[in-house]
Parts: C-alpha cells; sequence; structure tokens
C-alpha cells in the first residue's frame, strides 16, 4: 500500500477517468487511438487502388477522402489538448464516415470494393451514449449508400438493386441500435466498475487517514509515556508509594527510595507500608487509611522511618486506588518530608518569640516605672510631670500595640491563629467596645452613636478577639473622621446573618484603595494626606480574625462623605447556644 | 514574707523589687540567672519565687520542673513573668506547675494583688 498517496491526486484520477467515460465508449482510449483504425483502413484501400484493379476511380474524390481522414486524425490529436467540449470527438467519426463516402463514392460506387469502410465510423458513432448517435450513425449510411445514385454514378437496373437501396441502411441501423445498446451496458458496467473503484479509493483513503491517525497516536502515547517516566523519576522530593489492599508496596518511585532508603526492589512485594510508621504513631493499617477508604481527604503529619532507623517528620496524602472496575485496588501515598518546612517553622517562632521578648522586656520597664512614678503618693507629681508621663505611657503602649499586632499576623501566617468560640453576647462586645472608644473620641470632638438595641444577641464567638476586631474597626472611624463629625455603631440581624456596621461621617477611602484596605501595612490616601497615625495592620487582623469566625467583612465608601465597615457573621457559626434577639 | 526575684533584666528586677518592698515585703535576693535563683531557693527560706522563663543558666520553666521534683521545695508558691504572651507558653507554665503566670509587661497593681494572694496563703 502506498503510504503517502496524496488524497487529492486521486480525487484528480477519478475526474479523469470521468472525462474519459464521457468521451466515448472504448473507455479511457483516446481519439486518435480511435482513429487508428480508420486510418489503417483507409492506407489499405489507397494501397489496393494503386494496384491494376478493375474499378474506375475519380482520383479527387479519393483524396479528397484521404485529405479528410487526415484532417479527422490530426483533429483527434490536437482535441485533448485544447478546451474543446468532449463531444467534439464526435466530429472525428463523422468526418471520417463522410471520407468513406467520398471513397465509395470514388471508387464505382454502388460497386465499391470499400463500401464496408463506414463500419469503422459507425461503430464509433453508434458506442457513443443516446439516440442522437444511433440517427447520426443511420443518417451516415443512408448518405453513403444514396450518394452514388444521387451522383448519378450508379443507377437502380435491377428490384435487386432498390432492395439494397432499402435494406442496407435498415440492416446498418439496427446494427447501430445494438451496437448503441451493447455499448451503453458496457458503460454502465464500467461506471459501475469505477464507481466501486472510487468508493474502494475512498476506503482505502479513509483507512490509510485512520492509520496515520492510529500512528500519531501512538507516538503521542509513546512521548506521554515518556513524560511521565521522567517526571517519575525526577520526582525526587515526594515519596509516591502504591499498594494493595492490606498495605504491601506495589510501587515505589525514586522520591520514595531517596527519602526512605529502601530500593525498588527491597520495597516492591516486600516491605508493608505500616513498617514506615513507628509502632507508638500507628497501630495497624485500618487506622492509617480509614478516612481514606472512606472516601475522604486525609492529609496528615506523620513521622515515618527510614530503613536505617532514622525518622523524619512527614506530610502524607493518603487516597484509596481503584481498579477498572471501580473496586478499591488499594492505595497510593504521598509523602513530603517536611524537615525543612519544620525547622523554618520552628525558625519562624523563635524568632517571633525573640522579638515578642526583646521589645517587651523593656517596655515593661517603661511602663512598669511610670506607673510607679505615678502612683507614688509620698512624692505627688506635679501637673506638668503628670502631663509628660502620660505621652510616655500613651507612646509605650502604642509600642506595645504595634509588637502585639505583628505577633499577630505572624500566628496568622503560621497558620496557629485560632479563635475559642463561646456563646458570646454581640450587644456586650459591641458596647464595651463603644466605651473603650469613647475617650479618644471625645478628645478628638467626634460623636460616638449607637444603635445597638437592648436585649441579648447570643452567637458563637471569640469575645476576645471579636472585641478586638470591633476595636480596630471603631478606632480607625475615630480616626478618620475630622472634628465635629459622627461614627455610628449598629447591629443588623439577618436569618443567616448577623452584620455589625461601623459608620462614620469622615474623609472616606477612594474607590480604588478599597480592595487594599486589608493589605498588610497598606495605608490609605486619606490617611497619608490627614496625618491620620497607625501602620496599616488593624484591618489585616480584624480581616483575619472575621475569616476565623467564618465571617466577611464589606466595606463601601464615599471620598468626602465618609466609610461604611460591616462585620457579617453567620448564625451557623453559633456554637453551645442558640440566637436569641 | 520573704520573695526571691530572678530575672535577667536588672532594670526589671528592681522594678519586681520596689513593687514587693511597696506591698510591704521582704526581698530575700534579686539575682539574674536560673542557677543563682535555685542555689537562693535552697539556701533561704523562700515564700514566693517570682521567676522570668528566659534567664541563663536554667530558664524559668527548667526551674519550676526542678522546684516541683525537689522534696523540700514542693510546695513552694511560683509567679512566672514572661514577655512571651503566646498561648502555648501559658499552657507550658501551667504543665511545669507553676501557681501564678503574668505577663510583661504588667501592671505594678497586677503584682502587687498576687503577692497578696500569697501572702495570705503562707
Amino acid at each position: 500500500m502506498d503510504g503517502q498517496r496524496d488524497p487529492a491526486t486521486v480525487r484528480v484520477a477519478a475526474a479523469r477517468t470521468s472525462a474519459h467515460r464521457r468521451g466515448g465508449s472504448f473507455g479511457s482510449w483516446s481519439p486518435l487511438l480511435k482513429q487508428v483504425a480508420a486510418i489503417v483502413a483507409f492506407v489499405l484501400a489507397n494501397l489496393v487502388l494503386l494496384s491494376p484493379v478493375v474499378v474506375e476511380v475519380v482520383p479527387a474524390l479519393v483524396i479528397v477522402a484521404d485529405v479528410l481522414v487526415l484532417a479527422a486524425a490530426a483533429f483527434a490529436f490536437v482535441l485533448p489538448r485544447t478546451t474543446l467540449a468532449p463531444g467534439w470527438e464526435l466530429a472525428v467519426p463523422v468526418t471520417t464516415f463522410v471520407a468513406a463516402a467520398l471513397l465509395r463514392l470514388g471508387t464505382d460506387g454502388q460497386g465499391s470494393p470499400f463500401g464496408a469502410l463506414m463500419i469503422i465510423p459507425l461503430v464509433w458513432i453508434a458506442s457513443e451514449p443516446g439516440v442522437r448517435s444511433v440517427v447520426i450513425a443511420a443518417a451516415g449510411v443512408v448518405l453513403t449508400i444514396a450518394l452514388p445514385f444521387l451522383f448519378g454514378i450508379s443507377a437502380v437496373t435491377s428490384p435487386a438493386d432498390a432492395v439494397r437501396l432499402v435494406f442496407t441502411p435498415v440492416a446498418f441501423t439496427i446494427a447501430a441500435v445494438l451496437i448503441n445498446q451493447i455499448a451503453r451496458v458496457v458503460n454502465r458496467r464500467l461506471q459501475q466498475l469505477e464507481e466501486l473503484n472510487a468508493e474502494r479509493d475512498r476506503l482505502v483513503e479513509t483507512l490509510e487517514r485512520a492509520n496515520r491517525a492510529a500512528r500519531k497516536r501512538e507516538l503521542q502515547a509513546i512521548n506521554a509515556n515518556a513524560l511521565l517516566d521522567g517526571v517519575w523519576n525526577d520526582i525526587t522530593g515526594h515519596a509516591i508509594i502504591g499498594t494493595d489492599r492490606s498495605g504491601l508496596v506495589t510501587v515505589w518511585n525514586p522520591g520514595a527510595a531517596s527519602l526512605l532508603g529502601y530500593t525498588a526492589q527491597e520495597a516492591i512485594g516486600r516491605l508493608n507500608v505500616t513498617e514506615l510508621h513507628r509502632r507508638e504513631e500507628l497501630r495497624d493499617f485500618a487506622g492509617l487509611v480509614g478516612t481514606a477508604r472512606a472516601g475522604l481527604r486525609d492529609v496528615r503529619d506523620w513521622s515515618y522511618l527510614r530503613k536505617d532507623g532514622s525518622v523524619f517528620p512527614a506530610q502524607v496524602s493518603i487516597a484509596e486506588r481503584l481498579d477498572e472496575e471501580g473496586e478499591p485496588a488499594g492505595f497510593v501515598f504521598v509523602a513530603t518530608d517536611e524537615t525543612d518546612a519544620k525547622e523554618i517553622e520552628r525558625l519562624k517562632d523563635e524568632f517571633a518569640g525573640l522579638i515578642s521578648h526583646e521589645l517587651r522586656t523593656p517596655l515593661s520597664s517603661i511602663l512598669g516605672y511610670v506607673e510607679l512614678l505615678r502612683s507614688d503618693d509620698d512624692e505627688p507629681l506635679s501637673r506638668q510631670q503628670e502631663k509628660y508621663l502620660g505621652v510616655v505611657d500613651r507612646n509605650a503602649r502604642r509600642l506595645l500595640q504595634l509588637v502585639g499586632d505583628l505577633l499577630f499576623t505572624a500566628q496568622v501566617d503560621s497558620g496557629g491563629f485560632r479563635v475559642q468560640a463561646v456563646p458570646t453576647d454581640l450587644p456586650g462586645v459591641l458596647r464595651a467596645a463603644l466605651e473603650s472608644a469613647r475617650p479618644v473620641a471625645e478628645a478628638a470632638g467626634v460623636e460616638l452613636r449607637s444603635e445597638v438595641a437592648a436585649g441579648e444577641l447570643v452567637l458563637g464567638a471569640d469575645p476576645v478577639r471579636l472585641g478586638q476586631a470591633v476595636d480596630n474597626i471603631l478606632s480607625n472611624a475615630v480616626k478618620f473622621t475630622p472634628r465635629g463629625g459622627s461614627v455610628t455603631v449598629a447591629l443588623e440581624s439577618a436569618p443567616d446573618e448577623v452584620r455589625i456596621v461601623v459608620g462614620d461621617t469622615g474623609y472616606g477611602i477612594a474607590e480604588h484603595e478599597l480592595h487594599r484596605l486589608s493589605e498588610r501595612f497598606f495605608r490609605a490616601g486619606t490617611a497619608t494626606k490627614n496625618a491620620v497615625q497607625g501602620v496599616g495592620l488593624g484591618l489585616t487582623i480584624t480581616k483575619a480574625i472575621v475569616t476565623a469566625h467564618g465571617g466577611r467583612i464589606d466595606i463601601s465608601s464615599v471620598l468626602g462623605e465618609g466609610t461604611s465597615i460591616a462585620i457579617a457573621l453567620p448564625r451557623a457559626s453559633v456554637s453551645g447556644s442558640a440566637v436569641r434577639t | 514574707m520573704k520573695v526571691l526575684i530572678a530575672d535577667d533584666d536588672a532594670d526589671l528586677r528592681d522594678l519586681v523589687s520596689i513593687a514587693v518592698e511597696k506591698a510591704g515585703y521582704e526581698v530575700a535576693a534579686a539575682v539574674g540567672d536560673g542557677l543563682s535563683a535555685w542555689e537562693a531557693l535552697k539556701a533561704d527560706e523562700i515564700d514566693l519565687a517570682v521567676l522570668d522563663i528566659s534567664m541563663p543558666g536554667l530558664t524559668g520553666l527548667e526551674l519550676v520542673q526542678r522546684i516541683r521534683a525537689d522534696d523540700e521545695l514542693r510546695e513552694q508558691h511560683v509567679l512566672i513573668i514572661t514577655a512571651n504572651a503566646q498561648p502555648s507558653t501559658a499552657e507550658a507554665v501551667h504543665l511545669a506547675g507553676a501557681n501564678g503566670l503574668i505577663t510583661k509587661p504588667f501592671q505594678v497593681r497586677e503584682l502587687v494583688e498576687f503577692m497578696r494572694g500569697v501572702a495570705d496563703r503562707v
């Protein structure tokens, strides 16, 4: 099979075959080839005429007949090279018919020995499809037979001549009809054969296409396998372990070999995955895969034992593996060495602890001695001294707050921040926040308004952390509101959530800055412009606290008109106590 | 009531000493490291040990563990003062067996109240 055969070539070949079929009944014969028979017959006739035969010859007619045959041959030669319609091919046998009639006329007419020559163009014409061909052929015969009588070369001298004059065209016409019918049948067969051939070509083409596609897929599969092999061998930081249902190792990647010290030969079919665990951490295999068996995602920290007995911390993800029928076939364990991660975590904690200690200790001294000075009844301070020490105390507490905030964000980063939810009375939390904000608000000339209704609304929340979140928003609102403005705290209750809304009539925040407000150390343009104190941690912390409660923060603001920040807490987070309003 | 103060920060050591004296109690010793604190506890009859956690020699937590394991000092009142405000620290202090925990910065008033509570018991 020619694998590279172009489908376009196949189509062109089919079209060419079809054109030949339309052009003649000899299938794919060219017009010149079909004309060869006539040329040969005329050459023989001329040779006969050159010999001393007893035939009256009109040389001019014979020469015209010869010229016509040659002209027809020339036309047959050039026809395929022109843009003329295939129907023009019929001009060749028609011309030949005329030549045969003239030759008969020029060689004693009725007595001519070359009357049979008309058979050649007759067969050609009659084999062309359609009644038209039969009519042309019959007309040709009548012309050939009648011409000598018309020109007076022959005459009807007996009843037999008259009969011949009528019977010969009739017999030839019947022959033409028969040839036409046979040609029609043959043509139809040929057409069917060609259609079958074309169909076969199409099938071959389809098959070749399918073969090429299959080959391409095979190559893709080979490439994918190579890629997978490469990746499989390159994964050295993770151990990928496959087991059967009992925990016996069936798959052991190079990462597993490098992390755990067993070669694939030592592990596969010999090692049970439970042998990688310390006895005090794991009782049995069922305990290890129980979660995965229940169809749940299981990612846990384990201590893994190497072949040499040493231990390292590993985060292991376990998933159940199913076979082709969807039945449990075993498990896949992906273990990551957590040694470095744990060390980084430890260093981070150590750093946070160190910073905490090193900053809090001097602050403790400052605040402690200020307290001693201010509470010394034996030596009371002057008003001015009291004022100065008040400034020292306030700034030391600002520093302390900053240290606390930094530590808090470090704790959130390390994932160590958890809220301890207990039944918490939200109006109580808001009232406490309002009270602690009141002195600062009064000093700043900002009116504090409460729209918190009397009564209880109990949610499961961490009262200390939630209080811290509300304090942050409230103190921000006061700081961002110029003298004469107001800050309103409201508690809105909806069926599925509770909203703590703090609105102010302050400077507002530009719209393009709203989405950045909870970014660490981000400060709004209006904060810088109006010299509002702060470092940009308040809302970061508030967001962490609210998120830990399963809630969200909604912020809306208009520059020059004010800002509204809402803490939305889901009622679903209620634990231990029903919500009462 | 006799109070032992152990803190590697001299200023804080003095601050606690002043608070003890202002409350009307006696400073038995004020030391800057864990081993000196241990020696002072063994040498003298101390009613309350006020210990920092982060100290050279022995940390405050190690000192509490040693006190609780010692036959003579098992019942010793111990107050830990630490600058580490992490919840894990509070848990460790509780596990080690300290009687109280105050985080820095603390109010002198808060410290005095704790000492009064101990004085009532001894």
